[in-house]
């Protein structure tokens, strides 16, 4: 039998503290994956730059990486972007919340109560399949001042989702949880809190992460329309008024503060679910 | 013994109907569980057991028939399906809370029906998993537990209402052979101790005489009684039970019935398949 060795021990001192924690920061983050990664970004920024520099076709009057980078240095900083990318984060979260918090607990009746179902589902699938876009005229014609149709669009784009999923989370929640919390003495109520909304919550998670996607175009789409301030709005404007640059620009802001605000919902949700992570 | 715990089966019948074809699940079933007896249910998969105990559980509702726990009536035709603490049930799959630990689960009983506080529950609680040796896994998430753990979590989830009847729905299904045999004696130690009765659903012969004073051996669909076995095993018993005289006698008794049955139920699963 081979006994245990302190081969690996000894491997291990021949670094000093210093040099292990570099080593580690250089495997840690200079790895082959993550190398790769950042070739792959190079490749595309390398690629763009080729197309438009050469005006070769489908980028061939497209703004160059070194042009789009110098409107960011002059542009980013000023007033009129930070409030253009306040506006829209504002517009979207309002949305977004008001979509959640009046669209979640429907989501959880419908699901949990067979009348509220028959009741709310059938006009709820009658509006689903319509475009979002499609309702800015309506939107528009309803409410008297810009920002409310703006907001209410983006409300939309929250709730539908996440009735949707939340319903379907809690339709998902085996009956024998239920049927466990019952025979333990659980009131509605409590079978509410501790059973069907725990049970749901990786489902209403995934709605709103939907929702949030679907939020990004809605905004952009409806401040094109209507804004007045906001990202969108400084993407046709650029596009209008020919600050070519600015669009690619513009775009890339709104991507950026799209990535953010999915990634704190995506982060809420798993801490929120901690419970689902296996160790 | 115990005065609590007295079960009685009138004449249950049950009929589902789902698509308007009406399926007779239990036929005129009547039995009587006496305070702090073991008994076993045995017959083939899709005989109605299960029908049975979530009849007596409260979670569906008679056709035809009362059930009465201690002189009280729980289940008849026109009776309000009552779920509640008296009656608890270990389920086939476990039921167990993903998302609450270990020590949320097992307190969430008595702080739903607020018999208790906090801290007395709490400490009740260590108890009993101390007892199921538990206790070093208090605060952890169900799924990082093994299933045996859980079942033990589950069983100490439901002792811990003291219930006058404690149901079990195949709660050792999904378990191995190995674990199988710890928690049967685990099950077996944890009787000899509180002496509540047990309804113990299963389609393994072997762990119903094992376990239990009596056994219900049901027939395939409609389930009925098929035949009574009397378990004459002094306890405490152990894994040497399995091999003395008494249970070949039992089982011998009991594996042609329950055989019979289990033919049955495969032949006409293929005619339907067939048809």
């Amino acid at each position: 039998m081979k006994k245990p060795s302190y081969e690996n021990a000894v491997v291990y001192r021949k670094y000093s503290a210093f040099q292990r924690i570099s080593k580690k920061t250089y495997q840690g983050v200079f790895n082959a994956s993550n190398l790769r990664k950042i070739l792959s970004l190079a490749a595309a920024i390398i690629l763009w730059h080729v197309f438009s520099e050469y005006k070769i076709p489908p980028l061939g009057r497209v703004s160059t990486p070194y042009e789009v980078l110098q409107e960011a240095i002059r542009f980013v900083p000023t007033k009129t972007f930070l409030w253009c990318a306040i506006f829209s984060s504002g517009r979207v979260f309002v949305g977004f919340f008001a979509g959640c918090v009046i669209g979640i607990p429907m989501g959880l009746f419908m699901g949990w109560k067979r009348h509220v179902k028959n009741v709310a589902f059938p006009v709820f699938e009658l509006i689903r399949p319509i475009p979002l876009l499609s309702w800015i005229p309506l939107s528009v014609l309803m409410f008297p001042l810009t920002e409310v149709s703006i907001v209410f669009l983006l409300f939309l784009a929250a709730w539908m989702p996440s009735v949707i999923n939340t319903m379907l989370g809690v339709e998902n929640v085996p009956a024998s949880y239920v049927n466990g919390a019952l025979s333990l003495g659980s009131k509605p109520i409590d079978i509410l809190w501790h059973v069907i909304l725990p049970g749901a919550l990786p489902s209403i998670f995934t709605g709103m992460a939907i929702g949030i996607g679907f939020e990004w175009a809605a905004c952009v789409a409806a401040e094109m329309l209507a804004g007045g301030f906001g990202l969108g709005y400084m993407l046709w404007e650029a596009y209008v008024f020919n600050v070519y640059p600015r669009i690619i620009l513009s775009m890339f802001a709104i991507g950026v503060t799209g990535y953010l605000f999915a990634a704190v919902v995506r982060a809420v949700g798993l801490q929120m679910t901690r419970w689902r992570q296996l160790y | 013994m115990p005065k609590e715990g007295h079960v009685e089966v009138y004449n249950v019948s049950k009929i589902y109907d789902p698509l308007g074809v009406n399926v007779l699940a239990l036929e005129q079933c009547t039995f009587e569980i006496k305070p702090g007896e073991f008994m076993a249910v045995v017959g083939p998969s899709g005989c109605g057991k299960t029908t049975l105990l979530n009849i007596i559980a409260g979670f569906d509702t008679v056709t035809q028939g009362e059930v009465w726990v201690d002189r009280i009536c729980v289940a008849s035709p026109r009776h309000r399906l009552t779920p509640g603490p008296d009656r608890l049930v270990v389920f086939q799959h476990g039921a167990l809370f993903p998302w609450k630990t270990v020590l949320e689960n097992v307190t969430l009983g008595p702080r739903m029906q607020g018999k208790m506080g906090y801290k007395e529950v709490t400490e009740k609680a260590r108890e009993l998993l101390q007892v199921a040796g538990l206790e070093a896994f208090e605060n952890e998430y169900p799924m990082n537990i093994s299933s045996g753990m859980q079942r033990r979590v589950e069983i100490v989830r439901a002792l811990i209402n003291e219930p006058k009847i404690l149901l079990l729905d195949e709660p050792f299904r999904a378990l191995d052979a190995m674990t199988k045999t710890v928690m049967h004696k685990y099950l077996l130690d944890l009787f000899d101790l509180t002496h509540k009765t047990v309804l113990f659903i299963t389609h393994d012969l072997d762990e119903s005489i094992y376990l239990s004073d009596r056994v219900f051996v049901m027939t395939t669909r409609p389930g009925k009684l098929k035949k009574w076995i009397n378990v004459d095993i002094p306890r405490p018993r152990d894994i040497r039970t399995k091999v003395t005289d008494v249970y070949f006698e039992l089982r011998k008794e009991a594996i042609e019935a329950v055989h019979e049955e289990a033919l049955k139920a495969f032949e006409r699963g293929e005619r339907e398949l067939a048809r």
